[in-house]
């Protein structure tokens, strides 16, 4: 047991040191909240439907270092969301915004919905009917 | 009877859709090319020890081709050798290396040559995002006046650099 602990503390300590580095928060923690409530809304170019606060993938650990980075320049919220729709389109957002483009993506769900209401409505409607004959 | 298969009909329909969009070769939701026409934006890519680094204001005035890659990433490995017969038409070539290592660049072009008139790291992973890239490798022809001409998402191939990296290298407007 005994030569395991110093192991143990070894351990717990890179592992310490590593979340330091992976983490690279900004000083300022109103500007880093900020900064983690945006890493929610903005997607991970690289992985599938996650966002840039959930993937820990090389790329999304780039998009918050230019997040923050754009923070500390002084940009504002509109400002980040500007230059990174101009690079990746809407689809970096989380949330899609609701334009002449998207609309049909929004109202799919409702279309499929009504479509699937009135199927069911004729098909009740002749089972009736069958039944009454 | 066409009542009974409309669930089906709707079903088919839409995996149709979702199987066309997985499988298209253009799948990537987001846009390859959003970055031409834009000016190229400022970056600052960490000097790697004994190569030169990445100082854009030096190439101010003439065209170059810019290259993000990586020492790990085999697509890079294949474009290397277009990029040094480039490199040798006199063509300047700025790299940055994406999520790698000094050693292992210097490695490499220790073994296969170096075809970067200067190249840098991206250190924290936000050059590709100021790039608007989404992987390794990309390329950017940039016009004398700095602005982003055309972006290639993947690998270079002789077709894109004779239709557009040659143009633009002899100071053709595309």
């Amino acid at each position: 047991m005994k030569p395991l602990l110093p192991m143990i503390l070894a351990f717990l300590m890179l592992n310490q040191a590593m979340a330091l580095t992976l983490q690279e928060t900004l000083p300022d923690p109103a500007m880093e909240a900020r900064a983690q409530s945006m890493f929610a809304a903005i997607r991970c170019v690289t992985c599938q439907s996650q966002s840039v606060a959930e993937s820990q993938s090389a790329m999304a650990h780039g998009m918050r270092q230019f997040i923050r980075q754009e923070m500390v320049k002084g940009s504002s919220d509109e400002d980040i969301y500007s230059l990174l729709r101009s690079r990746y389109g809407d689809a970096v957002l989380m949330s899609p915004p609701v334009n002449a483009r998207t609309i049909p993506l929004w109202l799919m769900p409702l279309l499929v919905l009504l479509g699937g209401i009135i199927a069911a409505m004729l098909m009740f409607k002749r089972m009736r009917s069958k039944e009454s004959h | 009877m066409l009542l009974r298969l409309l669930p089906l009909l709707v079903f088919g329909a839409f995996a149709v859709v979702m199987l066309v969009g997985l499988y298209s070769p253009k799948s990537s939701l987001f846009a390859a090319s959003s970055m031409e026409g834009m000016p190229l934006p400022e970056i600052a890519p960490v000097p790697l020890d004994g190569l030169p680094s990445v100082t854009l204001d030096s190439l101010k005035g003439q065209p170059y081709l810019l290259n993000v890659f990586a020492s790990w990433c085999s697509p890079c490995r294949a474009e290397h050798g277009l990029l040094k017969e480039l490199s040798d038409q006199g063509i300047p070539v700025v790299g940055i290396a994406w999520q790698d290592r000094a050693e292992a660049i210097t490695q490499w072009f220790a073994e296969d040559g170096n075809p970067y008139r200067m190249v840098g790291l991206d250190g924290d992973g936000s050059i590709a995002t100021t790039l608007g890239i989404t992987g390794v490798p990309e390329s950017f022809v940039v016009g004398a006046d700095g602005t982003i001409l055309f972006h290639l998402a993947g690998p270079l191939d002789e077709a894109w650099i004779q239709q557009h990296v040659l143009p633009a290298m002899a100071g053709k407007k595309p």
